[in-house]
Protein backbone atom coordinates (compact mmCIF):
# COMPACT_ATOMS: atom_id res chain seq x y z
CA UNK A 1 0.00 0.00 0.00
CA UNK A 2 1.20 3.65 -0.82
CA UNK A 3 0.68 6.43 1.84
CA UNK A 4 -2.69 7.53 0.26
CA UNK A 5 -4.24 3.91 0.27
CA UNK A 6 -3.04 3.30 3.52
CA UNK A 7 -4.75 6.87 5.03
CA UNK A 8 -7.80 5.53 3.08
CA UNK A 9 -7.74 2.09 4.76
CA UNK A 10 -7.52 3.98 8.33
CA UNK A 11 -10.57 5.97 7.19
CA UNK A 12 -12.21 3.25 5.92
CA UNK A 13 -11.51 1.15 9.73
CA UNK A 14 -12.40 4.05 11.50
CA UNK A 15 -15.65 4.75 10.06
CA UNK A 16 -16.91 1.31 9.81
CA UNK A 17 -15.72 -0.28 13.12
CA UNK A 18 -18.36 -2.77 13.37
CA UNK A 19 -17.00 -4.46 10.06
CA UNK A 20 -15.03 -7.55 11.54
CA UNK A 21 -13.47 -8.06 7.98
CA UNK A 22 -11.90 -4.45 8.45
CA UNK A 23 -11.08 -4.46 12.05
CA UNK A 24 -9.15 -7.94 11.31
CA UNK A 25 -7.39 -6.76 8.10
CA UNK A 26 -6.48 -3.15 10.47
CA UNK A 27 -5.56 -5.35 13.81
CA UNK A 28 -2.84 -7.14 11.19
CA UNK A 29 -1.50 -4.51 9.82
CA UNK A 30 -0.66 -3.19 12.92
CA UNK A 31 0.90 -6.08 14.44
CA UNK A 32 3.42 -5.78 10.99
CA UNK A 33 4.97 -2.96 12.29
CA UNK A 34 5.79 0.04 15.45
CA UNK A 35 5.85 2.25 12.76
CA UNK A 36 2.48 1.26 11.58
CA UNK A 37 0.99 1.32 15.20
CA UNK A 38 2.35 5.19 15.50
CA UNK A 39 0.66 6.42 12.02
CA UNK A 40 -2.50 4.48 13.24
CA UNK A 41 -2.60 6.32 16.92
CA UNK A 42 -1.69 9.79 15.10
CA UNK A 43 -4.20 9.89 12.54
CA UNK A 44 -6.77 8.38 14.82
CA UNK A 45 -5.76 11.07 17.16
CA UNK A 46 -6.53 14.13 14.50
CA UNK A 47 -9.38 12.11 13.05
CA UNK A 48 -11.32 12.01 16.08
CA UNK A 49 -10.22 15.98 17.78
CA UNK A 50 -11.77 17.30 14.11
CA UNK A 51 -15.17 15.37 15.14
CA UNK A 52 -15.95 17.72 18.21
CA UNK A 53 -14.69 20.90 16.18
CA UNK A 54 -17.36 23.58 16.14
CA UNK A 55 -18.62 24.57 12.59
CA UNK A 56 -17.82 28.21 13.05
CA UNK A 57 -14.23 29.34 14.09
CA UNK A 58 -13.90 31.77 17.01
CA UNK A 59 -12.79 35.38 16.21
CA UNK A 60 -10.03 36.25 19.04
CA UNK A 61 -10.58 39.78 17.67
CA UNK A 62 -13.82 40.24 17.14
CA UNK A 63 -15.01 38.68 20.94
CA UNK A 64 -12.52 40.89 22.33
CA UNK A 65 -13.94 44.23 20.69
CA UNK A 66 -17.52 42.59 21.67
CA UNK A 67 -16.04 42.56 25.34
CA UNK A 68 -14.86 45.38 24.96
CA UNK A 69 -17.45 47.57 24.23
CA UNK A 70 -19.52 44.96 26.56
CA UNK A 71 -17.51 45.78 30.36
CA UNK A 72 -17.74 49.78 29.25
CA UNK A 73 -20.89 51.66 29.26
CA UNK A 74 -22.06 51.77 25.99
CA UNK A 75 -23.39 55.14 25.92
CA UNK A 76 -21.14 57.74 24.10
CA UNK A 77 -19.14 59.84 26.24
CA UNK A 78 -19.31 63.09 24.75
CA UNK A 79 -15.74 64.59 24.75
CA UNK A 80 -15.01 68.43 24.35
CA UNK A 81 -14.18 68.81 20.50
CA UNK A 82 -10.64 66.75 21.36
CA UNK A 83 -8.91 68.07 18.19
CA UNK A 84 -9.22 71.15 20.38
CA UNK A 85 -6.66 69.37 22.54
CA UNK A 86 -4.35 67.94 20.15
CA UNK A 87 -4.29 71.70 18.49
CA UNK A 88 -3.74 73.18 21.81
CA UNK A 89 -0.87 70.60 22.35
CA UNK A 90 0.94 71.04 18.29
CA UNK A 91 0.40 75.27 19.82
CA UNK A 92 2.76 74.09 22.65
CA UNK A 93 5.24 72.00 20.58
CA UNK A 94 5.27 74.89 18.19
CA UNK A 95 6.32 76.94 20.36
CA UNK A 96 9.09 74.66 21.14
CA UNK A 97 9.83 73.70 17.77
CA UNK A 98 9.52 77.50 15.90
CA UNK A 99 7.97 79.03 12.93
CA UNK A 100 9.73 76.70 10.58
CA UNK A 101 7.27 73.88 11.73
CA UNK A 102 4.61 75.74 11.34
CA UNK A 103 5.28 76.63 8.03
CA UNK A 104 5.39 73.41 6.83
CA UNK A 105 3.11 71.62 8.16
CA UNK A 106 0.54 73.63 9.29
CA UNK A 107 -2.42 71.40 7.55
CA UNK A 108 -1.27 68.09 9.10
CA UNK A 109 -3.39 65.21 9.78
CA UNK A 110 -4.48 64.62 13.05
CA UNK A 111 -4.84 61.48 13.92
CA UNK A 112 -7.37 60.47 16.84
CA UNK A 113 -8.22 56.65 17.92
CA UNK A 114 -10.58 55.73 20.74
CA UNK A 115 -9.48 54.36 24.07
CA UNK A 116 -9.63 50.63 24.33
CA UNK A 117 -13.32 50.58 25.88
CA UNK A 118 -14.94 53.64 25.12
CA UNK A 119 -17.76 54.58 22.57
CA UNK A 120 -16.33 58.02 21.55
CA UNK A 121 -18.04 61.33 19.97
CA UNK A 122 -15.92 63.75 18.43
CA UNK A 123 -17.32 67.31 16.82
CA UNK A 124 -15.19 68.25 13.44
CA UNK A 125 -14.76 72.10 12.78
CA UNK A 126 -17.62 71.95 9.56
CA UNK A 127 -20.45 70.89 12.84
CA UNK A 128 -20.19 67.28 11.50
CA UNK A 129 -20.06 64.47 14.66
CA UNK A 130 -18.54 61.21 14.34
CA UNK A 131 -19.18 58.81 16.88
CA UNK A 132 -16.22 55.89 17.35
CA UNK A 133 -16.51 52.61 18.53
CA UNK A 134 -13.88 51.50 20.90
CA UNK A 135 -10.04 51.53 19.31
CA UNK A 136 -11.29 52.78 16.19
CA UNK A 137 -8.65 55.14 14.67
CA UNK A 138 -9.50 58.32 11.92
CA UNK A 139 -7.50 60.93 10.68
CA UNK A 140 -8.45 64.27 9.08
CA UNK A 141 -6.17 67.63 8.10
CA UNK A 142 -6.51 69.91 10.66
CA UNK A 143 -7.99 72.95 8.37
CA UNK A 144 -11.03 70.89 7.23
CA UNK A 145 -10.81 72.60 4.01
CA UNK A 146 -11.61 69.52 2.01
CA UNK A 147 -14.21 67.46 3.61
CA UNK A 148 -12.39 64.49 4.11
CA UNK A 149 -11.81 61.92 6.42
CA UNK A 150 -10.18 58.26 6.72
CA UNK A 151 -11.10 55.72 8.67
CA UNK A 152 -8.14 53.65 9.63
CA UNK A 153 -9.56 51.12 11.26
CA UNK A 154 -12.89 49.78 13.52
CA UNK A 155 -16.09 51.30 12.99
CA UNK A 156 -17.28 54.74 13.09
CA UNK A 157 -20.70 56.63 12.15
CA UNK A 158 -21.22 59.74 10.67
CA UNK A 159 -23.92 62.72 11.12
CA UNK A 160 -22.84 64.91 8.53
CA UNK A 161 -23.96 68.39 7.95
CA UNK A 162 -25.69 69.87 4.91
CA UNK A 163 -23.45 71.32 2.84
CA UNK A 164 -24.24 71.60 -0.91
CA UNK A 165 -20.95 73.43 -1.64
CA UNK A 166 -18.70 71.15 -0.25
CA UNK A 167 -18.92 66.87 -0.19
CA UNK A 168 -18.53 65.29 2.73
CA UNK A 169 -15.59 62.15 2.06
CA UNK A 170 -15.02 59.32 4.02
CA UNK A 171 -12.15 56.80 2.56
CA UNK A 172 -11.73 53.70 4.26
CA UNK A 173 -9.41 51.35 3.16
CA UNK A 174 -9.71 51.17 -1.07
CA UNK A 175 -13.36 52.73 -1.03
CA UNK A 176 -14.44 56.23 -0.85
CA UNK A 177 -17.85 56.98 0.39
CA UNK A 178 -19.31 60.41 -1.24
CA UNK A 179 -21.95 62.36 0.77
CA UNK A 180 -23.49 65.83 0.90
CA UNK A 181 -25.21 65.77 4.35
CA UNK A 182 -26.31 62.47 5.98
CA UNK A 183 -26.04 59.86 8.15
CA UNK A 184 -24.00 56.69 8.41
CA UNK A 185 -22.13 54.10 9.52
CA UNK A 186 -18.42 52.33 8.15
CA UNK A 187 -16.57 49.81 9.83
CA UNK A 188 -13.70 48.24 8.31
CA UNK A 189 -12.35 44.29 9.72
CA UNK A 190 -9.99 41.91 8.31
CA UNK A 191 -11.69 41.23 5.28
CA UNK A 192 -14.56 43.70 4.50
CA UNK A 193 -15.28 47.24 4.25
CA UNK A 194 -18.87 47.58 5.42
CA UNK A 195 -21.07 51.40 4.87
CA UNK A 196 -25.10 51.32 5.93
CA UNK A 197 -27.13 54.53 5.22
CA UNK A 198 -29.29 55.70 8.32
CA UNK A 199 -30.12 58.62 6.60
CA UNK A 200 -30.21 60.05 3.27
CA UNK A 201 -28.07 58.93 0.71
CA UNK A 202 -24.68 58.52 -0.19
CA UNK A 203 -22.31 57.24 -3.00
CA UNK A 204 -20.10 54.26 -2.47
CA UNK A 205 -16.79 54.29 -4.57
CA UNK A 206 -14.47 51.04 -4.73
CA UNK A 207 -12.07 49.35 -7.41
CA UNK A 208 -13.51 51.83 -10.16
CA UNK A 209 -17.48 51.03 -9.26
CA UNK A 210 -20.33 52.55 -7.82
CA UNK A 211 -22.73 52.47 -6.38
CA UNK A 212 -25.62 55.08 -4.73
CA UNK A 213 -27.18 53.67 -1.05
CA UNK A 214 -30.56 55.02 0.16
CA UNK A 215 -31.86 54.89 3.85
CA UNK A 216 -34.53 52.12 4.23
CA UNK A 217 -34.50 48.84 2.07
CA UNK A 218 -30.95 47.83 0.80
CA UNK A 219 -29.11 50.31 3.10
CA UNK A 220 -25.98 48.09 3.01
CA UNK A 221 -23.12 47.50 0.92
CA UNK A 222 -20.07 45.43 1.55
CA UNK A 223 -16.45 45.66 -0.28
CA UNK A 224 -14.23 42.99 -0.11
CA UNK A 225 -10.62 44.35 0.67
CA UNK A 226 -8.89 42.10 -1.14
CA UNK A 227 -10.77 41.82 -4.93
CA UNK A 228 -13.07 44.80 -4.24
CA UNK A 229 -16.06 42.77 -4.96
CA UNK A 230 -18.94 44.75 -3.99
CA UNK A 231 -22.06 43.23 -2.26
CA UNK A 232 -25.42 45.05 -1.18
CA UNK A 233 -28.06 42.45 0.23
CA UNK A 234 -31.83 43.45 1.06
CA UNK A 235 -32.89 44.39 3.94
CA UNK A 236 -32.73 47.07 6.56
CA UNK A 237 -29.67 47.11 8.22
CA UNK A 238 -30.35 50.76 10.66
CA UNK A 239 -30.58 48.81 13.68
CA UNK A 240 -27.03 48.10 12.99
CA UNK A 241 -26.34 51.79 13.88
CA UNK A 242 -28.19 51.72 17.27
CA UNK A 243 -24.70 51.52 19.03
CA UNK A 244 -24.48 55.33 18.04
CA UNK A 245 -27.88 56.10 17.23
CA UNK A 246 -29.66 54.67 20.41
CA UNK A 247 -32.69 54.14 18.02
CA UNK A 248 -34.06 50.34 17.24
CA UNK A 249 -36.82 50.01 14.70
CA UNK A 250 -38.44 46.33 14.04
CA UNK A 251 -41.00 45.98 11.35
CA UNK A 252 -43.17 42.89 11.46
CA UNK A 253 -40.32 41.25 12.99
CA UNK A 254 -40.30 37.52 15.02
CA UNK A 255 -40.55 38.22 18.24
CA UNK A 256 -37.48 35.99 19.14
CA UNK A 257 -35.16 38.08 17.08
CA UNK A 258 -36.25 41.42 18.43
CA UNK A 259 -35.47 40.03 21.87
CA UNK A 260 -31.96 38.89 20.56
CA UNK A 261 -31.18 42.51 19.22
CA UNK A 262 -32.51 44.42 22.17
CA UNK A 263 -30.80 41.98 24.36
CA UNK A 264 -27.49 42.51 22.30
CA UNK A 265 -27.81 46.62 22.26
CA UNK A 266 -28.66 46.46 26.44
CA UNK A 267 -25.79 43.85 26.87
CA UNK A 268 -28.28 41.74 28.82
CA UNK A 269 -28.85 37.99 29.01
CA UNK A 270 -31.24 37.16 25.91
CA UNK A 271 -35.01 37.80 27.25
CA UNK A 272 -37.17 35.12 27.59
CA UNK A 273 -40.11 34.91 25.47
CA UNK A 274 -43.11 32.09 26.19
CA UNK A 275 -42.88 29.15 23.92
CA UNK A 276 -46.04 30.18 21.75
CA UNK A 277 -44.92 33.93 21.64
CA UNK A 278 -41.77 33.40 19.71
CA UNK A 279 -42.89 33.39 16.05
CA UNK A 280 -45.21 36.36 16.71
CA UNK A 281 -44.22 38.89 14.44
CA UNK A 282 -44.47 42.98 15.80
CA UNK A 283 -43.45 46.40 14.88
CA UNK A 284 -41.74 48.44 17.38
CA UNK A 285 -40.38 51.56 17.45
CA UNK A 286 -37.21 52.33 20.45
CA UNK A 287 -35.65 55.52 20.63
CA UNK A 288 -32.99 56.74 23.51
CA UNK A 289 -35.16 54.51 25.13
CA UNK A 290 -33.76 53.18 29.15
CA UNK A 291 -32.88 49.88 29.27
CA UNK A 292 -35.98 48.63 31.46
CA UNK A 293 -38.68 51.00 29.79
CA UNK A 294 -37.22 49.18 26.41
CA UNK A 295 -37.95 45.70 28.35
CA UNK A 296 -41.12 46.48 29.46
CA UNK A 297 -42.31 48.22 26.06
CA UNK A 298 -40.97 45.21 24.00
CA UNK A 299 -43.58 42.96 27.11
CA UNK A 300 -46.08 45.24 26.45
CA UNK A 301 -45.85 45.33 22.46
CA UNK A 302 -45.49 41.28 22.86
CA UNK A 303 -48.42 40.63 25.07
CA UNK A 304 -46.91 38.66 27.53
CA UNK A 305 -46.11 39.78 31.33
CA UNK B 1 5.41 41.21 33.66
CA UNK B 2 6.02 38.88 30.42
CA UNK B 3 4.76 39.72 27.06
CA UNK B 4 3.07 36.81 26.64
CA UNK B 5 -0.89 35.82 27.74
CA UNK B 6 0.13 32.37 28.52
CA UNK B 7 2.49 33.21 31.12
CA UNK B 8 0.80 35.58 33.27
CA UNK B 9 0.79 33.88 37.07
CA UNK B 10 -2.14 33.27 38.98
CA UNK B 11 -0.91 36.44 41.40
CA UNK B 12 -0.50 38.47 38.51
CA UNK B 13 -3.98 37.76 37.23
CA UNK B 14 -5.75 38.54 40.61
CA UNK B 15 -3.95 41.62 40.97
CA UNK B 16 -5.31 42.56 37.24
CA UNK B 17 -8.49 42.05 38.26
CA UNK B 18 -8.41 43.90 41.06
CA UNK B 19 -6.81 46.74 39.53
CA UNK B 20 -9.19 46.73 36.33
CA UNK B 21 -5.96 46.33 34.64
CA UNK B 22 -7.27 46.21 31.31
CA UNK B 23 -3.91 45.33 29.53
CA UNK B 24 -2.96 42.35 31.27
CA UNK B 25 -7.14 41.11 30.73
CA UNK B 26 -6.67 41.59 27.44
CA UNK B 27 -3.36 39.31 27.37
CA UNK B 28 -5.68 37.09 29.24
CA UNK B 29 -8.54 37.29 27.13
CA UNK B 30 -6.42 36.67 23.87
CA UNK B 31 -4.57 33.90 25.22
CA UNK B 32 -7.04 31.77 25.89
CA UNK B 33 -10.35 32.88 24.49
CA UNK B 34 -10.52 30.48 21.94
CA UNK B 35 -9.63 27.13 23.74
CA UNK B 36 -12.60 28.32 26.21
CA UNK B 37 -14.97 28.05 23.92
CA UNK B 38 -13.53 24.98 21.77
CA UNK B 39 -14.00 23.65 25.60
CA UNK B 40 -17.12 25.39 26.35
CA UNK B 41 -18.55 23.90 23.12
CA UNK B 42 -17.23 20.76 23.92
CA UNK B 43 -20.06 20.84 26.53
CA UNK B 44 -22.44 23.17 25.12
CA UNK B 45 -22.56 21.80 21.30
CA UNK B 46 -23.49 25.38 20.12
CA UNK B 47 -21.90 27.80 18.72
CA UNK B 48 -23.19 30.68 19.90
CA UNK B 49 -24.24 29.57 23.36
CA UNK B 50 -20.43 28.84 23.77
CA UNK B 51 -19.50 32.18 22.29
CA UNK B 52 -22.05 33.40 25.17
CA UNK B 53 -20.39 31.56 27.90
CA UNK B 54 -16.83 32.44 27.50
CA UNK B 55 -17.81 36.36 26.94
CA UNK B 56 -19.93 35.98 29.86
CA UNK B 57 -17.34 34.56 31.86
CA UNK B 58 -14.77 37.53 31.22
CA UNK B 59 -17.47 39.92 31.88
CA UNK B 60 -17.52 38.30 35.70
CA UNK B 61 -14.15 38.57 35.64
CA UNK B 62 -13.79 42.29 34.57
CA UNK B 63 -17.15 43.24 36.98
CA UNK B 64 -16.67 41.25 39.70
CA UNK B 65 -12.71 41.32 40.16
CA UNK B 66 -12.59 42.53 43.29
CA UNK B 67 -13.84 39.90 45.12
CA UNK B 68 -12.28 36.85 42.58
CA UNK B 69 -8.67 35.30 43.45
CA UNK B 70 -7.63 32.68 41.04
CA UNK B 71 -5.29 30.28 42.40
CA UNK B 72 -3.29 27.41 41.02
CA UNK B 73 -2.88 27.61 37.30
CA UNK B 74 -4.56 30.13 35.22
CA UNK B 75 -5.48 28.25 32.44
CA UNK B 76 -7.17 25.36 34.64
CA UNK B 77 -9.08 28.47 36.72
CA UNK B 78 -10.92 28.94 33.68
CA UNK B 79 -11.65 25.65 32.23
CA UNK B 80 -13.02 24.78 35.54
CA UNK B 81 -15.04 28.27 35.75
CA UNK B 82 -15.89 28.22 31.94
CA UNK B 83 -17.30 24.04 32.55
CA UNK B 84 -19.25 25.45 35.64
CA UNK B 85 -20.78 28.06 33.41
CA UNK B 86 -21.27 25.66 30.67
CA UNK B 87 -23.07 23.46 33.21
CA UNK B 88 -24.98 25.45 34.60
CA UNK B 89 -25.94 27.37 31.28
CA UNK B 90 -27.05 23.56 30.25
CA UNK B 91 -29.16 23.45 33.20
CA UNK B 92 -31.07 27.06 32.70
CA UNK B 93 -32.10 25.63 29.56
CA UNK B 94 -33.32 22.38 31.22
CA UNK B 95 -31.01 20.94 28.32
CA UNK B 96 -29.81 17.50 29.13
CA UNK B 97 -26.12 17.52 30.61
CA UNK B 98 -23.47 14.69 29.72
CA UNK B 99 -22.22 12.55 32.24
CA UNK B 100 -18.66 13.76 30.37
CA UNK B 101 -19.45 17.11 31.82
CA UNK B 102 -20.32 16.44 35.09
CA UNK B 103 -17.13 14.08 35.61
CA UNK B 104 -14.68 15.98 34.13
CA UNK B 105 -16.29 19.20 36.36
CA UNK B 106 -15.49 16.77 39.49
CA UNK B 107 -12.12 15.58 38.54
CA UNK B 108 -8.79 17.80 38.53
CA UNK B 109 -6.95 15.18 36.96
CA UNK B 110 -7.91 15.34 33.00
CA UNK B 111 -7.21 18.85 33.34
CA UNK B 112 -3.42 18.32 31.05
CA UNK B 113 -5.09 15.83 28.68
CA UNK B 114 -7.81 17.97 27.29
CA UNK B 115 -5.20 21.28 27.48
CA UNK B 116 -3.49 19.26 24.75
CA UNK B 117 -6.65 18.01 23.05
CA UNK B 118 -8.29 21.16 22.84
CA UNK B 119 -4.95 22.67 21.73
CA UNK B 120 -5.07 19.91 18.73
CA UNK B 121 -8.52 21.59 17.71
CA UNK B 122 -7.69 24.95 17.55
CA UNK B 123 -4.79 23.80 14.93
CA UNK B 124 -7.30 21.60 12.91
CA UNK B 125 -9.31 24.43 13.07
CA UNK B 126 -6.73 26.86 11.22
CA UNK B 127 -5.05 24.34 9.09
CA UNK B 128 -8.73 23.49 7.90
CA UNK B 129 -8.53 26.73 6.20
CA UNK B 130 -5.61 25.76 4.37
CA UNK B 131 -7.19 22.70 2.62
CA UNK B 132 -8.53 22.94 -1.12
CA UNK B 133 -11.83 23.65 -1.57
CA UNK B 134 -13.03 20.43 -2.11
CA UNK B 135 -11.52 18.79 -0.15
CA UNK B 136 -12.46 21.03 2.89
CA UNK B 137 -15.45 20.82 1.75
CA UNK B 138 -15.66 16.70 2.32
CA UNK B 139 -13.73 17.02 5.46
CA UNK B 140 -15.95 19.60 6.93
CA UNK B 141 -19.26 17.64 5.99
CA UNK B 142 -17.72 14.23 7.36
CA UNK B 143 -16.04 15.72 10.76
CA UNK B 144 -18.02 18.71 11.80
CA UNK B 145 -21.29 17.39 10.49
CA UNK B 146 -20.79 13.74 10.91
CA UNK B 147 -22.15 12.61 8.01
CA UNK B 148 -20.87 8.41 6.62
CA UNK B 149 -18.72 8.57 3.66
CA UNK B 150 -21.46 7.27 2.16
CA UNK B 151 -24.18 10.00 2.57
CA UNK B 152 -21.17 12.46 1.54
CA UNK B 153 -20.92 10.49 -1.60
CA UNK B 154 -24.97 11.17 -1.82
CA UNK B 155 -25.11 14.46 -1.40
CA UNK B 156 -22.30 15.52 -3.71
CA UNK B 157 -23.26 13.02 -6.16
CA UNK B 158 -19.52 11.57 -6.08
CA UNK B 159 -18.09 8.08 -6.01
CA UNK B 160 -17.84 6.88 -2.35
CA UNK B 161 -13.83 6.24 -3.78
CA UNK B 162 -13.28 9.80 -4.17
CA UNK B 163 -14.83 10.86 -0.55
CA UNK B 164 -12.44 7.88 0.69
CA UNK B 165 -9.54 9.78 -1.75
CA UNK B 166 -10.30 13.42 -0.17
CA UNK B 167 -10.64 12.49 3.18
CA UNK B 168 -7.20 10.59 2.86
CA UNK B 169 -5.64 14.17 1.26
CA UNK B 170 -7.15 16.36 4.26
CA UNK B 171 -5.49 14.03 6.70
CA UNK B 172 -2.44 14.02 5.29
CA UNK B 173 -2.60 17.71 4.59
CA UNK B 174 -3.12 17.77 8.42
CA UNK B 175 -0.80 15.65 9.93
CA UNK B 176 1.97 16.99 7.84
CA UNK B 177 1.35 20.50 8.73
CA UNK B 178 0.58 20.03 12.58
CA UNK B 179 2.66 22.02 14.78
CA UNK B 180 4.62 22.52 11.86
CA UNK B 181 5.76 19.12 11.14
CA UNK B 182 6.35 18.30 14.64
CA UNK B 183 5.16 14.78 15.72
CA UNK B 184 2.15 14.43 17.63
CA UNK B 185 1.97 13.93 21.54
Amino acid sequence: MNKNDVTEFVIDCLTDPGNRDKQAALNQWLQESEENRHLYAELKQLWEAAADVPPVPFNVQEGWQELSEQIIPSAPVKHLFPWKIVAAAAVLLLLVAGGWWWQTSRDGWITYTTPAYYVDSIGLPDGSRIYMKAGSSLAYRKSFKEREVRLLKGEAYFDVVQDPQRQFLVIADKSTVKVLGTAFNVRIDSAYTEVIVFEGKVSLHSGGKKLVLNSGDGNLATVNRKDDEMKHPEGNYSNKCAWATNELVFENEEAEYVAKVISAHYHISIINIAEDLRHKRITLRLHNTPRDEAINIFGAVLGQE
Amino acid sequence: MTQDGYHISAEEATDALRGLNADVFRKIYTAYSEELFLLAYRWVKDNDLAKEVVQSLFVHLWEKGQQITITGNVRHYLYRAVTNRSINELKRRSRNVSEEALQWQADDASLHEITDHLLLQKEIMRLVQGLAPRCREIFLLSRFEGLEPVQIAERLGITLNTVYFQLAMALKYLRTHLLDGKKLQ
